[in-house]
């Protein structure tokens, strides 16, 4: 069963078009849900929770329809949201354990589960202080806990780094790399943080004003570009002008690095190979280019908007 | 990832019902309503003052005087029905809870911890009211017990178990009466912002705003309806009309100590009618405002 289906998901606020007929097939794993600002991720993430109504189309998690089985879905969702959350004058503790509660936990299991997923991210004996008190990684770390207290099959992370310094970054990184792939809970994660996707997930989601622009395994979609980086010894200059006689696009890179691409198709290594043999330079490097998410991302989205 | 990893295991088990989710909330509500140094400063000083009176009663009942609030169900009746200390305290009580109960959880974005879980917005309003009701009942319902227990072992007024079990549902509909209404529209007033000194500051306008009017409006107008503008009036005369009437049947000193009664000549579904409206009232209003909410972070 698929983790998440959409279809023809629509989604508009009065004039604007948060989504648009988005039909979206998510089978499960660590998924990175990436786009730009308005892209439409939280609110696709709003209407799988039953937060808001869509104006037209289906989602459904774990076959599950959204609209009819909110409560449901919820049962079996953790949630972080983005921003800050938490109650004035309760602890770790309490707050970890009324979100168990309100899932539908009895009181010793939830309360058991409160201290285990509190050691589990990392909480020691601050756990008994109030929140308000707490750092931004420790309330990043209480609302990760919060999210899988009743240990849900999938896990929605909204930004889950965002305003966290370098280590804290890492150990939340850490964390849902272990969820994700030790603990069998499929992930998506919302993010503008590019290299956070990279870093823990499998799969990536790329929307665009509402929507699915691209989607498939980061690694066949980042690896194998359409051209070579290339090193060498010798005239750098001679070796582009003989790139370009070649109908190569040639970029240089302060790291040395010639990144190649082909204005028609994807000949192979011989148009390099002659031009590194015309321009008497010495081919030191050469491999398929791997373009960094980064990178896809802009690329995928230039392209979409290009296209439409 | 770990070999062995026994710091986490999944959890499966059975998921209880809504009421369940519903009581959960409403205890950590609770708890956390005590917490406060003034809600504690409140009760404990109204706690004082009702240990205080049944303390001089049973002085008093040493001596074989016999009171008149001590005969038939004055004592209680009086105290739920005082501006002084029941009206002030509920007032008080219900700014510093009831107010800042939603208006904080917009502030510190809590609404979308319960809202990502599974309750609805009906189970979020009935936990909130739940909530803000059981904390006012500890002013109103328990001093009131305390004062019907003082009342059926100091007085000298033979009545019937039938009677004073009459007496027991009489107190605690007179509770819920004051708490119900100030519990629902306190709520609908602290969904209305994120800063929790506004609804308080509104909700004690409103008590007292409505008070000084309806007296006012008593003096100037002269007309009947003029008491229904007062919110306190409206709680105390739908709270007496739960109470069974009854001759007392013995000689009381101090009878200007009885409570306030028939001071409003309308009938008791009146009061009822129109502290019900706002209670429906505030209760749509708040889920129409959770409804805004709900989607927003």
């Amino acid at each position: 069963m698929n983790v998440l289906e959409t279809n023809s998901l629509s989604k508009r606020y009065g004039r604007l078009a948060a989504l648009q007929d988005l039909t979206l097939t998510v089978p499960g794993g660590a998924v990175g849900l990436l786009g730009p600002n308005g892209a439409g991720k939280s609110t696709l993430i709003k209407i799988l929770l039953g937060l808001i109504p869509a104006t037209a189309g289906s989602a459904a998690v774990f076959g599950l329809d959204v609209r009819r089985f909110r409560l449901h879905v919820r049962q079996q969702v953790g949630y972080m949201p983005e921003n800050e959350s938490f109650i004035p004058g309760l602890d770790a503790v309490r707050y970890v354990y009324l979100a168990g509660r309100l899932i539908g936990m009895p009181h010793i299991d939830a309360m058991q589960r409160t201290h285990i997923v509190l050691n589990y991210v990392g909480l020691g004996e601050e756990r008994y202080r109030p929140m308000q008190d707490y750092s931004t990684g420790m309330k990043q770390k209480v609302k990760f806990a919060q999210a899988i207290v009743h240990h849900p099959k999938l896990l929605l992370l909204d930004e889950p780094t965002s305003g966290l310094d370098p280590r804290a970054r890492e150990e939340m990184l850490g964390l849902i790399r272990d969820v994700a792939h030790g603990k069998g809970i499929h992930v998506i994660i919302s993010t503008h943080i590019l290299p956070d996707v990279e870093a823990t997930c499998d799969d990536v989601v790329i929307m665009d004003r509402g929507a699915l622009v691209q989607q498939g395994p980061i690694k066949g979609l980042s690896a194998g570009g359409d051209g070579y980086d290339v090193r060498i010894k010798g005239d750098r200059d001679a070796f582009l002008r003989a790139l370009l006689a070649h109908a190569c696009e040639a970029e240089a890179h302060e790291d040395g690095r010639i990144r190649v691409r082909f204005a028609h198709g994807t000949p192979g290594t011989d148009p390099i190979l002659r031009a590194s043999v015309e321009a008497k330079v010495q081919l030191r490097h050469l491999e398929r280019c791997r373009a960094s998410l980064e990178e896809l991302f802009g690329s995928v989205l230039s392209r979409s908007r290009n296209g439409s | 990832m770990a070999i062995v990893d026994q710091s986490y295991q999944p959890w499966s088990g059975d998921l209880q019902p809504r009421r369940r989710r519903i009581g959960a909330m409403v205890r950590v509500g609770i708890r956390q309503a005590y917490a406060g140094l003034m809600a504690k400063i409140l009760l404990l000083s109204t706690y004082l003052m009702v240990f205080g009176t049944i303390g001089i009663l049973f002085i008093a009942s040493t001596f074989q005087q016999s009171v008149a609030i001590v005969s038939g169900n004055n004592i209680y009746r009086f105290y739920l029905g005082s501006i002084f200390p029941t009206g002030i305290l509920i007032m008080t009580l219900a700014a510093l809870v009831g107010g800042r109960s939603i208006a904080n959880d917009l502030r510190f974005n809590a609404v979308s911890m319960y809202f990502s879980k599974a309750i609805t917005r009906t189970d979020y309003l009935v936990g909130k009211w739940a909530t803000v009701s059981a904390f006012l009942l500890s002013g109103t319902l328990v001093p009131a017990l305390l004062l019907w227990i003082c009342q059926w072992a100091i007085s000298r007024e033979e009545i019937s178990a039938g009677s004073r079990a009459m007496d027991l549902l009489a107190l605690t509909g007179h509770s819920l009466v004051i708490v119900l209404p100030i519990a629902m529209y306190a709520l609908a007033l602290s969904s209305l912002s994120r800063n929790a000194f506004v609804p308080g500051i509104l909700w004690v306008m409103t008590f007292f705003g409505s008070i000084i009017v309806s007296g006012i409006l008593t003096e100037r107008v002269e007309e009947d309806w003029c008491k229904l503008v007062s919110w306190h009036n409206l709680a105390t005369r739908l709270g007496e009309a739960l109470y069974e009437k009854r001759v007392v049947k013995v000689q009381a000193l101090g009878s200007n100590l009885m409570p306030i009664e028939g001071t409003m000549p309308y009938p008791w579904y009146v009061p009822a009618a129109i502290l019900g409206g706002i209670t429906l009232v505030s209760a749509l209003f708040v889920l129409w405002r959770m409804r805004k909410f709900e989607g927003q972070e």
